[in-house]
């Protein structure tokens, strides 16, 4: 059986003036369609490079090692032209802020249809229609009359709203979100992750959600991955890692929010650890040093 | 009735906050003005942590500029200390203004990156002379940062040395300087992740103890709100829609608002520990 997504021993490593850094070190994990997994780390964790891995996104210096299969095609070390199809095909992406995913000078309507005319070759009408029954799927009302608005006409939930719908449009396998609500609102990041959700509950397509915050990983996922230093330090069912969470760090993460305890004094803050400022000699070092708080 | 006058003048409060009111333009032919801080009345003891709750767009940020007189209020009145701020001179109100400092968002952009730790904190003693002798600034520096749970060798460093939640400390540090009596908190942690939250909310919450500071919190994170404050003022299209003890708040909310934000807020310990 191949599986939808198989990352096996995956190093990520940047060559910056202060030396070698290594952002992912050694991560592996496999996922099947309908899977929810919930990336879960502090900045600097490594999540978001592990994330952007995924669709061949990592720039230069950065170098990757290591094997992504997805749908049993392997992607690292592949053209940016054959990985330009894997993702419009296979992978979608939302980022964490929805103006950098938008271009402000043209429509959205213009944005949207883009993606069906070039990728399924459809007529401007067709993709006209497409895009406003795609619009109404993540929730914009009257879709049709807002077609010819411009980005800063809509507001931020709105925007990332039309990102998952972008991401969302050519129907891929996996969709990768990167901390979509982090920059919104309380009241619109829950209708956007409910839209994530039910998105993925109807299509039945895989979710990589990379996220600091426990209480959103814990409603959207059904595994959490928790990443420390590059490095997973605890996998496992949702609903296990909050009744029974194994790992020191994983408990530090939970004794730090603000959720779970009842008075300020019970919060549990976690030592700052530059992660990323790792030297040579400390990258050589395969397990991280974990910080155990109490 | 006529013993109240004098009770009210033996127990004034910290802050008094009467009627307040800000809009914004309202020139253009079709559109009236935008009423950011619509007649907002509040006080504030010493000790106090009143918490300011409301979605992006519904007049927090602007309330906290209007009571420093970032932006002049078009009405209402802002005491502290006997005084109408509102009616002060531009002088009078810089003399004042040591007393209310403000702790911004994000402590990348609120910290000059070309200014030492050091320069940072003392920069508000250029301004205010007399706080604190030029011989005792060192020392004084050095206890700050003691205070704010920093090591003294940060003193030398740049903000691009430090990681988010030491910059906000920092910040947290350069307010307390001039020895304020109400720190106004515009979404201080909301900036950092969850992980290191907790480190700069229990430097403020036991800053808040030893030194008797009053608080204004403006923040959308309703569990860490329950955690910290006093009381709460859910802020809704430039009014208080609700007001009240924290506890009365979360356990009974009357406006149909306070409602929906508390039934979107996420939680970590879903049936778990339930409060």
């Amino acid at each position: 059986m191949t599986k939808l997504l198989q990352v096996s021993d995956l190093r990520v490593t940047f060559e910056s003036g202060f030396g070698k850094v290594d952002a992912v070190r050694g991560v592996s994990f496999s996922m099947d369609m309908g899977d929810a997994i919930a990336i879960v780390g502090a900045s600097g964790s490594g999540k978001t490079v592990l994330g952007r891995s995924m669709l061949g996104l990592v720039d230069a210096p950065g170098v990757v090692h290591g094997s992504i299969r997805f749908d049993g095609e392997e992607i690292v070390g592949r053209s940016e032209k054959e990985l330009r199809d894997i993702r419009g095909l296979g992978i979608g992406m939302v980022f964490q802020d929805a103006l950098d995913g938008l271009n402000p000078v043209y429509s959205i309507g213009s944005q949207l249809s883009e993606i069906f005319t070039v990728r399924r070759g459809l007529s401007a009408s067709q993709a006209k229609a497409e895009s406003i029954r795609l619009m109404e799927q993540v929730g914009i009302h009257r879709a049709s009359e807002r077609y010819d608005n411009y980005p800063h006409q809509f507001s931020g939930g709105m925007r990332q709203r039309i990102c998952i719908a972008m991401a969302i449009g050519m129907k891929p396998k996996i969709l990768i979100a990167d901390e979509p609500t982090t920059a919104l609102d309380v009241t619109v990041q829950a209708g956007i992750l409910r839209l994530i959700k039910s998105l993925q509950t109807e299509t039945g397509m895989g979710l990589i959600f990379v996220t600091h915050d426990l209480a959103v990983a814990r409603m959207i996922s059904t595994r959490i991955v928790v990443m420390y230093a590059g490095q997973i330090v605890e996998e496992g069912l949702t609903e296990a890692i909050f009744q029974n969470p194994t790992h020191p760090y994983t408990r530090a993460l939970l004794a730090a929010h603000p959720g779970r305890v009842r008075s300020w004094r019970d919060l549990e803050p976690i030592p700052d650890a530059f992660v990323t400022d790792s030297s040579g000699s400390e990258a050589e070092n395969s397990t991280p040093q974990v910080v155990v708080t109490n | 009735m006529m013993n109240n006058h004098i009770k009210i003048a033996a127990t004034s409060p910290l802050l008094e906050v009467r009627n307040l009111r800000k809009s914004f333009g309202g020139r253009r032919r079709n559109s009236g003005p935008i009423i950011a801080v619509d007649d907002i009345s509040f006080t504030l003891e010493p000790g106090e942590c009143l918490a300011v709750v409301g979605e992006s767009g519904s007049g927090k940020s602007t309330l906290a500029r209007t009571l420093l007189r970032l932006v002049e209020a078009d009405s209402g009145a802002v005491l502290y200390g006997g005084r109408d701020l509102l009616t002060l001179s531009h002088a009078d109100m810089q003399r004042q203004r040591r007393f209310l400092q403000m702790v911004f968002q994000d402590p990348y952009a609120s910290l000059h990156p070309r200014r030492t730790v050091a320069e940072l904190i003392s920069e508000p003693w250029e301004i205010h002379p007399g706080v604190v002798a030029k011989a005792e600034r060192k020392d004084r520096i050095e206890a700050l940062l003691a205070e704010v749970n920093l090591p003294k060798h940060f003193y030398s460093y740049y903000p691009n040395q430090m990681s988010g939640g030491q910059r906000q400390r920092v910040a947290i540090a350069r307010a307390l300087a001039l020895e304020p009596k109400i720190l106004i908190l515009d979404e201080p942690v909301s900036a950092l992740d969850v992980s290191v939250q907790a480190q700069v909310i229990k430097v403020l919450m036991a800053l808040q103890e030893r030194r008797g500071l009053a608080y204004i919190f403006i923040s959308h994170d309703l569990p860490l709100v329950r955690l910290v404050a006093h009381k709460i003022a859910v802020m809704h299209r430039g009014s208080f829609v609700e007001t009240g003890p924290t506890e009365t708040v979360f356990e009974n909310p009357t406006h149909e608002y306070t409602r929906s934000l508390l039934a979107s807020s996420l939680s970590t310990s879903k049936g778990v520990d339930a409060h």
